[in-house]
């Protein structure tokens, strides 16, 4: 019985850690998180949010996202200027060696157009970024319920809780 | 050679102190109260219901006054959630009737009017969405001291980006604007600053 559990624990565990987080075949480039705020039926446009991790000695530049799911996806930074908020989009995104970059509300993040599907709290949906260089990898987007989210300019004493 | 070297990193720290402290008070910033309560002038919007809101709607309530647009995907579904924990926070240590309410005042009515019910109903049931016509939306933007602009790239441009301020109003009982929450909105300190803010004030009627 024990060693039914336990192993249950560690495919779970095994699945989970696939699901989080998605290595290039050569572990140079990593995403985890990945996760998109539920929003009502109505909205058409969604943010997505994760971070992406450099492990190699070169810089790394990520020029298209797509998914099955969505019409487009673009790079959007979210910008806060004299106090004013503002989107910009960026044709692309470098990362530089050994770097993290995070996509989180209120800085970078996926802006996802005209969802071609439903999409449930706690479902998922893959996600593939391409790369300069020609390499692609592809990862599963948690949808999340927004909870207290951490913002790009709040302090580190908030985290986001969306699992 | 010595005392110039001493009075090289003298210099430094100074200039490191200096840096300090005006990090230190860009961080106090988070909150304005302002000098003198600024007063709203007259406006007629409707909630999400359809039904009339006015400046004697806004009165007898505390009310956070949050500016956005109902396509937004990054900002506005935090800062909402985030306004909300700001009020579970209050709701520990103020009575109810004291509990700002929320106010999403919606800039974008052609996108805005036909989904903001159900918007709303998404994140909270108590939210109040605010639409309307766009000379009303701006009287109240006026009265805030806000900003918005729909940035369409070409007339018949659909998925143009809201330019919108950041800050939330605060907005007493007497339909008086007298302070400004910058973000991130920390729930504890966004809390604690508002709890403040309200119990300072004492009103005789």
């Amino acid at each position: 019985m024990i060693r039914i559990v336990a192993l249950g624990v560690l495919v779970t565990g095994l699945l989970a850690y696939m699901y989080l987080s998605v290595s290039r075949p050569d572990n140079k480039i990593q995403v985890v998180d990945a996760w998109s705020p539920a929003a009502p039926p109505t909205m058409a446009m969604h943010a997505g949010y994760l971070s992406l991790q450099n492990h190699s000695s070169d810089s790394i530049e990520l020029v298209e996202v797509s998914s099955l799911a969505y019409e487009s996806i673009e790079i959007h930074q979210s910008l806060s200027i004299d106090g004013v908020l503002s989107m910009r989009m960026l044709p692309s995104l470098s990362v530089e060696p050994r770097a993290k970059v995070q996509f989180k509300s209120g800085g970078l993040h996926l802006m996802m157009r005209k969802p071609l599907a439903p999409r449930p709290l706690g479902g998922s949906f893959p996600v593939s970024f391409k790369f300069a260089d020609g390499a692609v990898i592809e990862f599963l987007m948690q949808v999340s319920k927004t909870g207290l989210v951490d913002t790009e300019t709040s302090s580190t004493d908030t985290h986001h809780h969306h699992h | 050679m010595r005392p110039k070297r001493t009075s090289f990193l003298i210099g430094l720290f100074l200039v490191a102190q200096c840096l300090l402290i005006s990090q230190a008070h860009s961080a106090t910033e988070d909150y304005v109260t302002l000098r003198a309560p600024n007063e709203v002038k007259p406006f007629l919007l409707s909630d999400q219901y359809n039904q009339p809101f006015g400046l004697e709607r806004l009165k007898n309530h505390w009310s956070l006054v949050f500016i956005g647009f109902t396509t937004c995907p990054d900002v506005c579904p935090v800062t909402l959630a985030n306004l909300e924990a700001v009020r579970a926070e209050m709701g520990l240590r103020l009575s109810p009737g004291l509990i700002p309410r929320i106010l999403f005042l919606a800039v974008d009515p052609d996108r805005d009017i036909p989904v903001l019910k159900d918007y709303l109903a998404y994140f909270h049931p108590e939210y109040i969405g605010l639409t309307g016509e766009v000379s009303q939306i701006d009287n109240l933007i006026k009265s805030l001291n806000a900003f918005y602009r729909l940035d369409k790239k070409t007339p018949d441009d659909s998925e143009y980006d809201v330019l919108h301020t950041a800050f939330v109003s605060v907005i007493n009982p007497r339909g008086e604007m007298v302070a400004k929450l910058n973000p991130p909105f920390h729930p504890h300190r966004t809390g604690d600053y508002l709890i403040q803010l309200i119990r300072g004030v004492q009103f005789d009627d």
